[in-house]
């Protein structure tokens, strides 16, 4: 080994003169490690609810090609739910040759058209919960610095807080332990940006946020999966029992497929879940409507008017239609 | 052949089209005009409105205009940006010039002498990870 020493304090170096005025400068441009030094008890606030290691050894991995390690990330990602995918095979979706590289947003969009969800991480702590939780979370990490950035897509597989270490499958290397204050300061310049894929009928992982399942949902079906986010809005139906919105959304894909009667009880559902939806009881009047019944049609208009809601004005035209009918 | 002269009067065409077309491609669940769809009813979509819709349309097209021209296949394109939300749309093509790229292993930094010497200091200290030579034990098997 070419460098001895434990990495940490610059005084190792012996810097004098201009050295060490150009290493306070980096020191200045980097800021500490507030996540890691509460996680490791240097500041003694670690979390109750985070097992103090983890390690998922079971995820897969794929070495990574040059500039490809969005593919490589990717594929194990998508491979740690069921899916049978290769980094080649995800290439087209996920490089961008102009850039020599994978876009943020192309890696939750291969997720969704691969009938995934990539459902965001909360900060470091809330990624390595997930690791806790069972799934490798992809992350952006600049392992450069910001006037040379180097960017580059990692599975976090793993950690030990009392060795203070993260586990990750990265490039070519299938199991990279890293210091996790060096995690912090590359994962920080990257925004702490993560995902965890997720396949459409759960497990959810602990503490996501409906919405943020719903966004992904729809994501996939805009994919045109039709069948992978309805399993996605039936997971999150059952998850969130008092939320309307996954009632109303498989409401509004048997509304599109013709079968106007599921569509009606989904919405009722919707209603029954959360009487101040004003879009599912709109919903519910407007297939009532298409079905021909205009009584039940005109009684759930009405109460979505009288929520003067978020959609009152769609309510409004629906009224308008019913009362065109009679 | 029809010849177009006056450019006005092709954009106003265009821009009828592409209404048309921001209409046709309405986002889910808009079976018809008379229901709200998931993406209004969660939040993503603010399609309310015919001027939001046609928004993200032409957000949709500006981000898939520039990944093909930073040499994307244009269906593939397409493919891409076709699962975005409205605000995904529109929020990404506020951003896609100065959004990183991740290249990973084999990345070469346009860089000097000088950022070399700052990037090997900055790795042996944990604030980055550059050279795989600077690794302290990494990649040994436990």
């Amino acid at each position: 080994m070419l460098f001895l020493g434990n990495g940490r304090g610059g005084a190792a170096f012996g810097l004098k003169g201009p050295a060490a005025a150009l290493f306070a400068l980096f020191l200045a441009g980097c800021a500490g490690t507030p996540v890691t030094d509460s996680l490791t008890g240097a500041a003694g606030t670690a979390p109750d609810d985070l097992p103090p290691k983890a390690e998922l050894s079971e995820a897969p991995f794929f070495p990574q090609t040059a500039f490809h390690c969005g593919p490589a990330a990717m594929a194990a990602a998508l491979n740690d739910t069921g899916l049978d995918t290769t980094p080649d095979g995800l290439a087209e979706a996920l490089f961008t040759p102009g850039r020599q590289g994978t876009f943020k947003s192309d890696v939750i969009a291969s997720a969704r058209r691969n009938g995934r969800l990539a459902l965001p991480v909360l900060g470091m702590t809330g990624g390595l919960r997930r690791v806790a939780d069972g799934r490798p979370v992809l992350i952006l990490q600049n392992l450069g610095l910001e006037m040379a950035p180097k960017w580059h897509y990692a599975l976090l597989i793993g950690y030990d807080l009392e060795a203070g270490e993260a586990i990750l499958r990265s490039g070519t290397t299938r199991r990279q332990t890293m210091a996790l204050g060096t995690l912090e300061h590359t994962w920080r310049r990257g925004g702490f940006w993560g995902v965890t894929v997720v396949p459409p009928e759960g497990p959810v992982p602990t503490a996501t946020p409906s919405g943020a399942w719903m966004a992904e949902a729809t994501g996939i079906e805009r994919a045109g999966l039709t069948q992978a986010a309805r399993t996605a809005y039936r997971t999150a139906a059952e998850t969130w029992p008092d939320a309307a919105e996954p009632a109303l959304a498989l409401g509004n894909l048997a509304y599109g497929s013709g079968d106007l009667a599921a569509a009606e009880r989904a919405f009722e559902e919707a209603a029954a879940r959360d009487p101040t939806n004003d879009a599912a009881l709109n919903n519910l009047a407007y297939t009532r409507l298409k079905r021909g019944d205009l009584a039940g049609a005109e009684s759930a208009v009405e109460r979505a008017i009288a929520l003067d809601g978020p959609n009152r004005s769609e309510a409004e035209a629906t009224r308008a239609e019913i009362e065109a009918a009679r | 052949m029809m010849q177009i002269k006056d450019s006005n009067g092709f954009r106003r065409v265009a821009l009828a089209l592409a209404m048309v077309m921001a209409l046709a491609s309405l986002p889910l669940g808009v079976a018809n005009a008379g229901m709200v769809t998931t993406d209004r009813a969660i939040g993503q979509g603010q399609a309310a409105e015919a001027r939001e819709t046609i928004k993200g349309f032409m957000a949709r097209d500006a981000v898939e205009e520039e990944l093909t021209a930073l040499g994307v296949d244009p269906a593939e394109a397409q493919a891409r940006v076709g699962t975005l939300s409205d605000q995904e749309a529109v929020d990404l093509a506020q951003r896609i010039d100065e959004m990183p790229a991740g290249q990973g292993v084999g990345a070469i930094i346009g860089a000097g002498v000088f950022i070399f010497i700052v990037l090997l200091i900055t790795d042996l200290l944990g604030f980055t990870h550059v050279f795989d030579f600077t690794d302290k034990g990494s990649a040994n098997p436990t």
